[in-house]
């Protein structure tokens, strides 16, 4: 190690030739060996001591000196075993929520998708749809993509929404498949583990059906049976060829893209619906060829795109792509909260390394006296930072430690608490960059908690300081220094306070939109009705007549029905709609959610009707087509006029129907996005095989589930249902995500203001320790409790009035990057902002209050003679 | 030879014993310290582990410098020369140290003085 001068070995060198010279001389005196190594060794004294003394000034015997240095720290922190345990568990409790929250930003942002060269993935989404959502897209559209394009490799088209009954061993159950066009394992990169992928031949309708196992599916459900290639399985009672397995490696797509993750893959057959242009039910993704960007991509299909517009106007006039890498789309939703998340969690942080700055200061203030001896026994400045630095390490490691293990369980309480935003990134979990990354926050704990009191000690003198007596030399600097900590940590707790606020308010504005139906005491469950045994529409319908009569009956049930797609499930079927005397240009025709549902759903979910009636049973496509409407689309259609009575055109059925009833709005995403257009037809005229019960009652959920369960298997034996579950817990479902947010950045507000609300007290109340004389002397002189109290009360509120200044500043400038996450308040509210400031000097009074009603009571006589 | 009629140095004085030593030439550690012994006929006892440090000093004062060298006996050894400033410091030194024996001596050596009143 060499610092300054020559290093250490050639010092050792230079010792051990003097040594050696002298022991030859003693051999030529006719001295031993051994006598004459001694004898040398004795004249020259203790070498070890003769180095020592030549470390002082330069060979820096910089890890004997660390060894020194820390047990004298852990000495020191032994000494106030009290002060040592709450500091480490400050800093283990910030610590482990930055490396929980790293954690997910890892595994979100940092980490990629666990794909071979993920970048090259692209979503393809339609666009142009009047409502201007993103769209799915047409398997033919998809066909004309795929043998145009250069720039990419491959593109395929996939849906997940098919839960079959998987018959295995007469045990059914379902599961979750994945339909894909052949090419969809060579654009994953995915080879099998056993037999092989897809064929192009197994997409033809007639060609007996193939099926593909995911590798828990095959080890779970088929004990992983070397043997099962080849094997027949019953997949919504139709046998189905076993024809590979993928490895455990093999990721499925996020689950965002699909409706769960899937456990089967099965070829997406041509003939489903897939010679239509306008039958958009697929999503694409492709991968680019090496070296074309994704805008490059666009360009290029962005051409085919319009020259498909102009060769078939009736179904793609206004029609685009739009290409979206994958990682991009996965993290569309979460990435500003994650983002947020990270930046409160380190503001917390901060906040606590200032608390802990300052609590350092005050020690240093009081250890002045063991610093000064120190300094004047010979320590060099440079060891006595090396000496407070130590402790700050020390303390920042036990902190990190124990904080990796809070952290651990963070992670667990976080996948759990933000399984639905979190849904697409399983992989959550502390790993080598999140060890680093902790690793490089605890260095930065350290050196911040530890310089504040170095730094104080570099404006101090040791002569100074032990001339001084009791006075504390330096303490002016450090009471400034303990100022300014205060003021920025009231401004990052401002900041985070507006943040979170801004976050509630949003979140209450949500919970306050009328939702336009009773979500409580309805409980749902789906039932998906295999096409083989239910063929025919009418058959489906008779199923569902069947069981809803059955729910009906239940004891305790108000009223049952059943719809295609319920509100606020983030799901929609749109159907294009005309009517007379309005031309909309092609393509441009409004295009409605569409639901399907039996006559109650208005009664069982309390929709209001505002004009005309429901269906009825009669409604069931013998007489007159009708169908009912939103408000929206009532004033999107007939502005002005009386919607019932009225016709309309549905694409869906390409038919006209009778517009009978106008039903008030519901969100078919969640609240927080903008209201759509809404129609209804019976269920009874349009069929449909996959349906959700609606069952409105005032039993417990395990109960009323299980009397469903019970009618549907009396309905038709072989059927399940799955994802039954309260219609509240559906709709908490779409504010899933901004609940798990604003819980964890409102605990990060608690903690700050908390944090900073102690920060003050300590400062206030070692103000008031230090100017225990200067009180004694004012009441001696005749001050009043008052004005000593408003002393002391003002001292506290002057810092607080500069911090929440600035904060409110910087909260203005950064509350911006909130507004993807607000909603019905703007990043500027001035109500959040005068609360955050409000609060803040509530708890700036109380937190100097109790320090300065001790000044109050300060007797002269003793305080006098205080010191 | 037993240390007890030997001299422990004066404070300071071991630098310009250095000096002095290395006026006739570049010398390593233990040849200094042997010169000086067998100069001051044995009578002045060098603390071997102390002249590092001193030799410290003087080399970081730039009185003198040092290199590695071999010795006599063929083995690695760093010799130390007087510079410049070395032979000037030296000079001041010694011109210092005998004034202030000669004052130290006329002061042992001075007969009693009448009191003057």
């Amino acid at each position: 190690m060499k610092w300054f001068g020559r290093p250490d070995r050639e010092y050792r060198e230079e010792l051990e030739a003097h040594i050696q010279i002298e022991e030859r001389e003693n051999l030529e005196r006719g001295m031993s060996p051994s006598e004459a190594r001694q004898a040398a060794l004795r004249k020259f004294g203790n070498a070890l001591a003769v180095r020592d003394n030549l470390s002082e000034s330069r060979p820096f015997h910089f890890w004997q000196t660390l060894h020194r240095d820390m047990l004298y720290s852990i000495r020191v922190l032994k000494r106030s075993p009290g002060l040592t345990a709450t500091v480490v568990l400050t800093l283990a409790v910030c610590i482990g929520a930055n490396a929980a929250i790293f954690s997910v930003v890892n595994a979100v942002l940092l980490r990629s998708l666990p794909f071979p060269q993920p970048e090259q993935l692209v979503l393809l989404w339609g666009t142009g749809l009047a409502l201007g959502q993103r769209s799915q897209v047409s398997f033919t559209d998809m066909a004309d993509w795929r043998h145009e394009s250069k720039s990419l490799e491959e593109i395929v088209a996939f849906q997940g929404w098919w839960n079959p009954t998987l018959n295995w061993d007469n045990r059914p159950e379902h599961v979750a498949a994945m339909q894909v066009s052949d090419g969809y394992f060579r654009v994953m990169r995915g080879a099998p583990l056993l037999g092989r992928v897809f064929l192009p031949e197994d997409q033809v309708e007639g060609h007996s059906r193939v099926v593909i196992l995911t590798y828990s599916l095959w080890h779970d459900h088929f004990q992983a049976d070397p043997q099962i290639v080849g094997k027949t399985i019953q997949l919504d009672s139709v046998p189905h060829i076993i024809v590979g397995v993928m490895p455990a490696g093999f990721h499925s797509l996020p689950p965002s893209l699909l409706t769960r993750s899937p456990q089967l893959y099965v070829p997406l057959a041509e003939a489903y619906d897939n010679t239509q242009r306008s039958f958009t039910h697929l999503r694409a993704i492709g991968r680019l060829k090496p070296g074309a960007s994704p805008e490059q991509a666009q360009a290029e299909l962005s051409v085919i795109a319009d020259r498909q517009a102009r060769a078939n106007p009736d179904s793609n006039a206004s029609r685009g792509v739009h290409i979206v890498p994958l990682q991009a789309d996965v993290l569309r939703n979460i990435r500003p909260a994650v983002l947020v998340l990270q930046c409160a969690v380190l503001a917390v942080l901060l906040i606590a390394c200032a608390n802990l700055a300052n609590l350092a200061l005050a020690r240093s203030g009081a250890r002045q006296k063991e610093i000064a001896l120190r300094a004047a026994l010979g320590a060099s400045r440079f060891r006595l930072l090396g000496q407070l630095l130590m402790e700050s390490t020390l303390l920042s490691i036990a902190g990190g430690t124990l904080g990796l293990l809070l952290a651990y369980w963070g992670v667990t309480l976080l996948r759990k608490a933000g399984s639905s935003m979190l849904l697409d990134f399983p992989a959550i979990s502390i790993d080598w960059s999140v060890l680093l990354a902790t690793g490089g926050i605890v260095i930065l704990t350290s050196l911040i908690f530890g310089a504040a009191p170095a730094l104080s000690l570099s404006s101090t003198s040791a002569d100074e300081c032990l001339k001084s007596g009791t006075r504390s030399a330096g303490s002016a600097s450090r009471s400034k220094m303990r100022r300014l900590l205060i003021v920025a940590e009231v401004a990052l707790s401002a900041v985070l306070l507006v943040g979170s606020g801004l976050l509630l308010r949003s979140f209450v504005t949500i919970l306050e939109v009328n939702p336009g139906f009773d979500a409580r005491n309805v409980f749902t469950a789906e039932i998906g009705l295999p096409e083989a045994k239910y063929p025919q529409r009418r058959d489906a319908v008779a199923f569902f007549i069947r069981l809803i009569a059955r729910l009906k009956a239940l004891p305790g049930v108000e009223s049952a029905s059943a719809v295609s797609v319920l509100p606020e499930s983030g799901k929609a079927n749109h159907t294009g709609v005309r009517i007379a005397g309005r031309v909309d240009p092609p393509g441009q025709e409004l295009a409605p959610d569409v639901a399907r549902i039996t006559p109650d759903y208005f009664r069982t979910l309390r929709i209001p009707l505002l004009a005309g009636r429901a269906f009825t049973e009669q409604d069931d496509g013998a007489h007159d087509l009708v169908a009912v409407i939103n408000q929206t689309l009532a004033r999107n259609l007939w502005p002005n006029q009386n919607a019932v009575g009225q016709k309309i055109w549905t694409g869906s059925g390409r038919t006209w129907r009778t517009v009978v009833g106008v039903v008030d709005d519901t969100y078919q995403y969640s609240r927080d996005s903008p209201k759509t257009m809404q129609l209804y037809v019976p269920h009874a005229d349009n069929g449909g095989a996959s349906m959700t019960v609606l069952v409105r009652t005032m039993r417990s959920p395990d109960d009323i589930a299980q009397d469903i369960r019970t009618a549907v298997s009396q309905t038709d034996p072989e059927q399940a249902v799955f994802d039954a579950a309260t219609m509240e817990s559906v709709v908490g479902n779409t504010v899933a995500t901004r609940r798990f947010t604003l819980f964890i950045t409102l605990s990060f507000a608690a903690a700050a203001l908390l944090l900073a609300g102690i920060g003050l007290y300590g400062v206030v109340a070692y103000g008031v320790a230090e100017k225990t004389r200067e009180f004694g002397v004012r009441v001696a002189l005749g001050a009043k409790r008052w004005d000593v109290l408003r002393l002391v009360l003002v001292e506290g509120t002057q810092l607080v009035v500069v911090g929440l200044a600035a904060g409110l500043i910087a909260a203005l400038a950064l509350t911006r990057f909130l507004s993807s996450l607000l909603f019905g308040v703007k990043p500027s509210d001035v109500g959040t902002f005068c609360g955050v400031g409000l609060l803040l000097l509530t708890v700036a009074l109380v937190a100097s209050f109790i320090p300065a009603r001790r000044a109050t009571r300060i007797d002269p006589a003793v305080a006098l003679r205080y010191e | 030879m037993t240390h007890d009629n030997r001299l422990q140095l004066l404070p300071g004085t071991l630098e310009m014993l250095v000096l002095q030593t290395l006026v006739f030439g570049a010398r390593h550690g233990h040849g200094i310290a042997t010169t000086i012994e067998r100069t001051s006929d044995d009578l002045l006892l060098i603390d071997h582990g102390s002249l590092y440090p001193a030799l410290q000093r003087l080399e970081r004062a730039g009185l003198i410098s040092s290199e590695w060298g071999t010795s006599d006996n063929n083995r690695r050894a760093r010799y130390y020369k007087l510079t410049r400033a070395g032979r000037k410091k030296l000079a001041d030194e010694t011109g210092k140290w005998d004034k202030i024996v000669r004052a130290v001596k006329g002061v042992l050596r001075a007969k009693p003085e009448e009191e003057h009143a």
